[in-house]
């Protein structure tokens, strides 16, 4: 059963890849990645990595995706294909819809058989490891990423001058 | 299961290339960048759970996932920037740095 749900999400991920190639529309190319995002969190939980399948998904269904539709909007009709806005997505609505229901309903499959809806004994030996990896052994890179992020998050600011 | 997820890894890896390689507009260059790095995690990921001891692959995921974002960050910021410099969001009307 496991396996077939892996073989479903992972040829679901490689035709909403191959969608989000095709796709004019930036929109629809967002949403094929956000399809794919959550399938790879599916394969990712599905191979034991739990904590790295949530991370994922807060990471780039959370944050990534929701700057790059972000910046889309704020790009607005020129970075945009003329004619494709989110009303009237190049993706038809209906195949849409499937790329999102399809990573929760095969991740709500994998919870429901592993019985991950009740609370686990124990969490996984390696998603018990990385905490004490992190400040551990790792700390420095921990922090130096920590530090690469804050300076990421300061390229946005715009001086007065470039405003003027 | 293993042979499947890395051939998955793989064929979203080469998408990523091909919509890099291939497309034009800044932004969808950007998402096949973040498709190879998605492809990339989800390999680590996979043989992080697969090796015998230790969080070392788990560490790397996570690394990866942390400087994916900062990159994200810098990279849709460098795309609304060529955005207002008035130049279309496009990888042509790039050819030459400046300063």
């Amino acid at each position: 059963m496991t396996f077939l749900i892996v073989a479903f999400a992972g040829a679901s991920a490689v035709v909403f890849a191959t969608l989000m190639l095709a796709q004019r529309s930036l929109y629809s190319s967002a949403v094929c990645f956000l399809a794919v995002v959550l399938q790879a969190g599916v394969l990712l939980y599905a191979s034991g990595a739990r904590l790295l399948a949530v991370l994922l998904l807060l990471i780039y269904a959370g944050a990534v995706a929701a700057l790059i539709v972000v910046a889309i909007q704020v790009a607005g009709g020129a970075a945009e294909v003329r004619g494709s806005r989110w009303s009237r997505l190049g993706l038809p609505w209906p195949l849409a819809a499937v790329g999102l229901l399809l990573p929760v309903c095969d991740g709500a499959i994998l919870l429901l058989r592993a019985g991950a809806v009740r609370m686990p004994a124990a969490p996984p030996a390696g998603d018990l490891a990385l905490g004490p990896a992190l400040f551990g052994p790792y700390a420095a890179a921990a922090e130096a990423v920590a530090l690469l992020m804050l300076f990421a998050a300061l390229a946005v600011v715009r001086s007065p001058e470039e405003k003027s | 299961m293993s042979a499947l997820i890395w051939a998955v890894s793989g064929l979203l890896f080469f998408l990523g290339l091909a919509a890099v390689v291939l497309r034009r507009q800044l932004l969808a260059v950007f998402l096949g960048m973040e498709l190879m790095v998605v492809a990339a995690a989800l390999a680590l990921g996979h043989e992080a759970t697969r090796a015998a001891a230790g969080a070392e692959g788990f560490v790397a995921v996570l690394l990866v996932l942390a400087v994916a974002a900062a990159e994200a960050v810098v990279g849709l910021t460098l795309v609304l920037r060529v955005h207002w410099s008035g130049r279309p969001a496009e990888a042509d009307s790039l050819r030459e740095l400046r300063g």
